[in-house]
């Protein structure tokens, strides 16, 4: 049975084993709106999730709370066993978040390479001022390979060496899933990657998505309007209607929740 | 108890024209995002106005207050709108901050040029608003109320509540605050985004008005530096209000006045009074911005159409192909190699200092290179660092007896880890404190920064700088190189400065295209997406600010090495903004732009300017107007004359392969000339002069002089070339469609400047054979300005008619050489005029000759030059355009055949 969601024990508990991503009690207030009211949401290594909700649902509010672009007045980000919500966003990035954005957000004047190679260089982390200075600052032959391997994964082989403004919205959305990629996330943060494409680069999006969450075992917390396209990739739901989860659970049993088709889906199946 | 009300009968009036200052401040920039820092220079320019009316013209003086408050002041505004800020509505705070800062240097030397300046003259007052003369002070007690405090007083709460209530009722006041989030978005929303940012700057430049105006009489005097000092207390309140809400600054301001003169008081007989007194305002304004997170939070709202804006062009050196790349790898080291030879030879010793300081300035500038083009952020500071660096080297050397040089490399760790300390401090240890109360970690960057590093350089300006211990009294103090490269030895301390600045320009460029310099181009990307990847934004500032505090030190240290004398400057604060004005404007993202900036700064100021009977603080205006041209080319205008050079490159060389192909097909049309045909005699003959200069000079001990017979000698028939070919060509293309009586304009243009001529020779120029060479230059003049826009026009028109989509050149091509004919006419009639005879380079009497003169007509001929070529390049393309032909530039830097920009849709969260 879906159920609408509980609220966790007052106290704090610690980690609860078996879960990567732990969230509790998110509650984050903008100047007398609440945009997120007692939230919990919770993934599992490897596991497909959907979080799907009406526009103005503050969904990504949530995501934004997650990575660490807001503090949220109350509540705790748990991730992979240890508490983050006081960390900076980077730190939070570095230990295992990857993220696309609503909007797209690119590395102006930066060719999807070049996306690729400094992302890769961040998570390799071999890059200093110091060696900068001796001019051993390079990309070294296996970095350019990862990079090469990505562009190949994804496609964009034909845009590889273009400033990345001179790629569709539909690549650019690529550009950014692999970039998001390239950090080798434990979670990867979807935020409507579908939005603005057509019916066929939604299919090859998903496709793509699918291929390498096989492969490398990430988790994927996944936001998004196209409901067909989230019931085939994810095994459970999360939704979120002004702030405030009704319903969690498995898709289908989220997808027939009276509560969710009235606030979301309409009563079309 | 009375000095209590003492406090307030004088603290107040005083607070409340800061809240004016501050209240137009916050008004500019809740408005249009411009932080217009020149604001007190506008109080400065209507509170000489207002005087001047009433002392040198006699008008009454209310007629003079209304007219400066109510149609001088908002004039300045339009102005300032029309000319400048309407074309940066949409671009970056760095664009915006760095033309305000433009305009603060530039206007107090514009309003003491306009005006002649006696400080001390007793200002009007305007008691008689109240029926009451100046001195009819009313009694509070024990203490007295002047008149004057108490019309501010009233002024400020009328404005204020006039104001306040504009923003809260009126639709105006709505769509203002709208304009500043989202100008397109307000657009789309059917109001008039351009209408509504004028109405603003006139508004709050009514304030300066009415600010200017009421201070006057509150200094004693309009003097400038009270002007200076006014807009520091107006940002401080600017800041307790947050920069957005007007009722607190206002209150804010009035506490600034009370608190000061509070201060004032009581810690005046102090000793601690002699240092934290003067800096008092800027250390508020510093912990303020620094520790104060709130305030940074407020304007986090991005304008949702910014991604309507085509992306930025790409670097100059990233549009050059194979070819072009292995041309500048090929002369690069050849100019280098030429360039330091004729430094060790040739070049005489004045000009080895000259240059050599340069060079100096280089290695200072890179510091902004590194922060400011590299880091996008902007400090204000790099004055400070660098006199930290000159101080600390000559201490060294006098006190602990360390050689001289080696204070180098001390002097610069020293300013950096200062830097670093600052920065810490600054950025770093709110960022600890907020982590640990779990608040939002307000990130101190963009405006914030700048501010915080402008009260860093103020607060130094007053407290370490003035320190006799520190500086050792006004001439400062000596410090002496190494024998070896003493002053005998100039040519080998070029050598040592430019090796200095070769290594340091190196390894800037190394950690631009190193990790660094990847990191910070996605952190201008996008922010928010270099957080995401694991980019850690704070670190990256931290150091990059660090290596820039180092660097300046080092230019400093250099400085002091160079004069032998670490010198206190005026005030760091001021030197700072003008240099950030100086590089940025001419490019901060390059090397040689930091080169460009400071050979133009030294020989401008020390040599050019004087040599052409200008005072050489003109050249801080004119480094200031450049803001006007930073508004329009962001990436500075070192970077835009390269890449517009570049594309012509491409453009030409695309123009020659079709003429290639078209000359095998054996249809190459005859209007078709090559470029070399048109250009190369016209630039034959500067050329041989040049040639004649270099050669003769090597054989006589320096440089040879220049005299105007010589030049006329190589120039006139390249002239004469010139002319010809312009002739003939506009006949050819009036024939082809070009403008009617084209000839009949050349006629005209010919007739004007005769008749000029005749009229600067009746000004008594002392010419030789007088009326008969002034007709002639005159009319050659005339009829090459004319020239200049009728050749272009011709072509514009033609292409037109054929109805092409755009025109290879238009009359905007005749604007540079016409304006060097122009500056030239000006040039002359100052030089002998003044008769200038300064130094033995320079001979007297008509016509004028000498190094100076030779630099402005090489300047000239190069432009003219590129006009010849440009044209002629334009009238091949004419030739051989249309079917088939398309001009390369559209294509080179998106090759991709689709473009889409990514238009955000829909969803919210």
């Amino acid at each position: 049975m879906t159920d609408v969601a509980t609220s966790v024990p007052a106290e704090r508990s610690g980690p609860t084993p078996g879960k990567l991503l732990d969230v509790r009690g998110i509650t984050m207030r903008f100047a007398g709106i609440t945009a997120l009211n007692n939230v919990h949401i919770d993934v599992e290594p490897g596991e497909l999730v959907g979080l799907i909700g009406p526009n103005g649902a503050g969904k990504t509010t949530l995501f934004n709370c997650l990575l660490g672009m807001l503090q949220p007045q109350e509540g705790e980000v748990w991730f992979d066993g240890d508490e983050i919500s006081s960390l900076p966003v980077y730190q939070r990035a570095r230990r295992g978040f990857g993220r696309t954005f609503q909007r797209l957000e690119l590395f102006a004047g930066m060719s999807v390479r070049d996306h690729f190679l400094v992302t890769e260089r961040q998570r390799n982390g071999s890059g200093s001022i110091w060696k900068d200075l001796l001019n051993l600052a390079k990309p070294s032959a296996d970095e350019q390979a990862r990079a090469e391997s990505m562009i190949e994964l994804l496609g964009l082989q034909r845009e590889a060496d273009q400033p990345c403004e001179s790629l569709s919205l539909g690549r650019g959305r690529l550009l950014e899933l692999g970039r998001a990629l390239m950090t080798q996330p434990k979670l990867l943060l979807l935020d409507e990657p579908s939005s603005g494409l057509d019916v066929k680069e939604t299919a090859a999006l998903a496709e793509r998505l699918a291929i390498v969450q096989k492969d490398h075992e990430f988790a994927v917390l996944l936001v998004e309007h196209d409901v067909e396209m989230v019931t085939n990739l994810v095994t459970r739901m999360f939704v979120l209607d002004f702030g405030t989860m009704i319903a969690s659970g498995p898709t289908d049993e989220v997808l027939g929740n009276e509560v969710v088709r009235k606030a979301y889906l309409g009563d079309v199946g | 108890m009375d000095s209590l009300v003492d406090w307030v009968v004088q603290g107040v009036p005083i607070g409340c024209i800061y809240g004016l200052v501050a209240v137009g401040l916050v008004l500019t920039y809740k408005t249009s995002g411009v932080f217009n820092l020149a604001f007190s220079g506008q109080a400065f320019l209507c509170a000489w106005f207002w005087y001047d009316r009433i002392v040198n013209h006699g008008w009454a003086i209310w007629v003079a207050f209304l007219v400066t408050v109510f149609v001088v002041a908002p004039l300045t505004g339009l102005l300032l709108d029309r000319a400048l800020f309407r074309y940066m509505r949409t671009a970056s705070w760095q664009v915006k901050l760095v033309t305000a800062l433009g305009l603060l240097v530039a206007f107090p030397e514009i309003v003491k040029a306009l005006y002649s300046y006696t400080p001390g003259d007793f200002p009007p007052s305007l008691a008689g608003f109240l029926g009451r003369s100046s001195i009819d002070f009313f009694p509070i007690g024990d203490n007295t109320l002047s008149p004057d405090s108490l019309i501010i007083i009233i002024i400020t709460v009328v404005a204020a509540t006039v104001l306040g209530l504009l923003f809260r009722y009126t639709a105006m006041g709505l769509q203002m605050r709208a304009v500043v989030e989202s100008p397109r978005m307000v657009e789309l929303a059917g109001v008039d985004a351009e209408r509504v940012g004028m109405v603003a700057w006139m508004l709050s430049s009514t304030m300066a008005g009415l600010a200017g105006v009421l201070l006057a009489p509150q200094y004693q005097g309009v003097n400038g530096t009270e002007y200076q000092l006014v807009i520091v207390a107006a940002i401080a309140a600017g800041a307790v209000g947050r920069f957005q809400n007007i009722p607190m600054t206002l209150v804010g301001a009035i506490g600034i006045g009370f608190v000061g003169r509070m201060l004032q008081d009581l810690l005046a007989s102090s000793t601690l009074a002699l240092d934290v007194r003067p800096s008092l305002p800027f250390l508020v304004l510093f912990l303020l911005l620094v520790f104060w997170s709130r305030l940074r939070e407020g304007r986090a709202a991005a304008d949702p159409l910014a991604g309507v804006d085509p992306p930025p062009p790409a670097m100059a050196h990233e549009y050059k192909d194979e070819a072009l790349q292995r041309t500048t790898k090929l002369l690069f080291p050849v100019f280098m190699i030429g360039f330091i030879t004729v430094m060790l030879t040739l070049v005489s010793g004045p000009w080895v200092a000259r240059i050599t300081l340069a060079f100096v300035y280089a290695v200072m500038f890179l510091s902004i290179t590194v922060f400011t083009g590299l880091g996008g952020q902007i400090s204000l500071a790099t004055a400070g660092f660098a006199s930290i660096g000159a101080f600390g080297a000559v201490h060294l050397f006098r006190d602990l007896d360390i050689p001289s040089l080696a204070t180098l490399p001390i002097a610069a760790v020293g300013a950096g880890v200062v830097g670093a300390i600052l920065v810490l401090f600054m950025d770093g240890l709110p960022a600890l404190v907020a982590r640990v109360t779990r608040r939002p970690p307000a990130r101190l960057a963009g405006l914030y920064l700048t501010l915080a590093t402008l009260a860093f350089a103020l607060m130094l300006d007053k407290t370490v700088l003035r320190r006799e211990s520190v500086i050792g009294g006004d001439s400062g103090l000596p410090i002496d190189r190494p024998d070896f490269l003493s002053a005998e030895h100039d040519r080998r301390w070029f050598l040592v400065v430019f090796a200095i600045f070769a290594v340091v320009g190196f390894l800037v460029i190394l950690i631009r295209n190193g990790t660094t310099g990847r990191y910070m181009a996605a952190l201008r990307g996008s922010d928010p997406a270099a957080a995401s990847i694991g980019i850690n934004a704070r670190m990256l500032r931290i150091k990059l600010f660090a290596i820039s505090a180092g660097i300046a030190g080092l230019g400093g240290a250099l400085l002091a090495l160079h004069s032998e004398n670490a010198t206190p400057r005026e005030t760091v604060s001021f030197l700072g903004i003008v240099w950030v004005v100086l590089v940025v404007t001419l490019g901060s993202r390059t090397v040689d732009g930091a080169v460009n900036a400071a050979l133009g700064f030294v020989i401008f100021s020390t040599w050019l300017l004087p040599e052409l009977g200008f005072k050489s603080e003109f050249a801080i205006v004119l480094f200031g107007l450049g803001a006007i041209t930073y508004a329009r080319h962001p990436e500075g205008i070192v970077e835009f004359q390269t890449r517009r050079s570049i594309l012509a490159q491409i453009r030409a060389r695309a123009l020659g392969n079709r003429a290639k192909e078209l000359k095998a097909a054996g249809e190459l049309p005859k209007e078709f000339t090559p470029v070399r045909f048109a250009a190369g005699p016209v630039f034959a003959g500067p050329l041989l002069y040049f040639a004649y200069i270099l050669i003769g000079s090597l054989f006589t001990e320096g440089w040879l002089s220049v005299r105007s017979p010589t030049i006329l000698f190589f120039i006139v028939p390249s002239l004469l070339y010139g002319f010809g070919w312009i002739l003939l060509t506009s006949l050819r293309l009036e024939r082809d469609g070009g403008v009617r009586f084209g000839w009949l304009i050349l006629t005209a243009g010919a007739t004007v400047g005769a008749l000029a001529g005749v009229w600067f020779d009746s000004e008594g120029w002392p010419l030789r054979g007088s009326l008969a060479d002034c007709v002639l230059v005159g009319a050659a003049a005339g009829y090459a300005c004319a020239a200049f826009f009728l050749l272009p026009v011709h072509v514009q028109t033609i292409a037109t008619r054929r109805n092409w989509l755009t025109t290879p050149i238009s009359w905007r091509e005749g604007r540079a050489p016409a304006g060097f004919v122009v500056f030239g006419a000006l040039l002359l009639q100052r030089t002998t005029l003044t008769g200038q005879s300064t130094g033995s380079l320079f001979e007297q009497g008509f016509p004028p000759s000498g190094w100076p003169v030779f630099f402005v007509v090489s300047a000239w001929v190069i432009v003219w030059v590129q006009w010849v070529a440009s044209v002629q390049g334009a009238v091949n393309e004419l030739a051989i355009g249309g079917e088939g032909y398309e001009p390369p530039e559209e294509k080179t830097h998106l090759a991709a055949r689709e473009v889409a920009v990514a238009v955000p849709t829909g969803g919210s969260e």
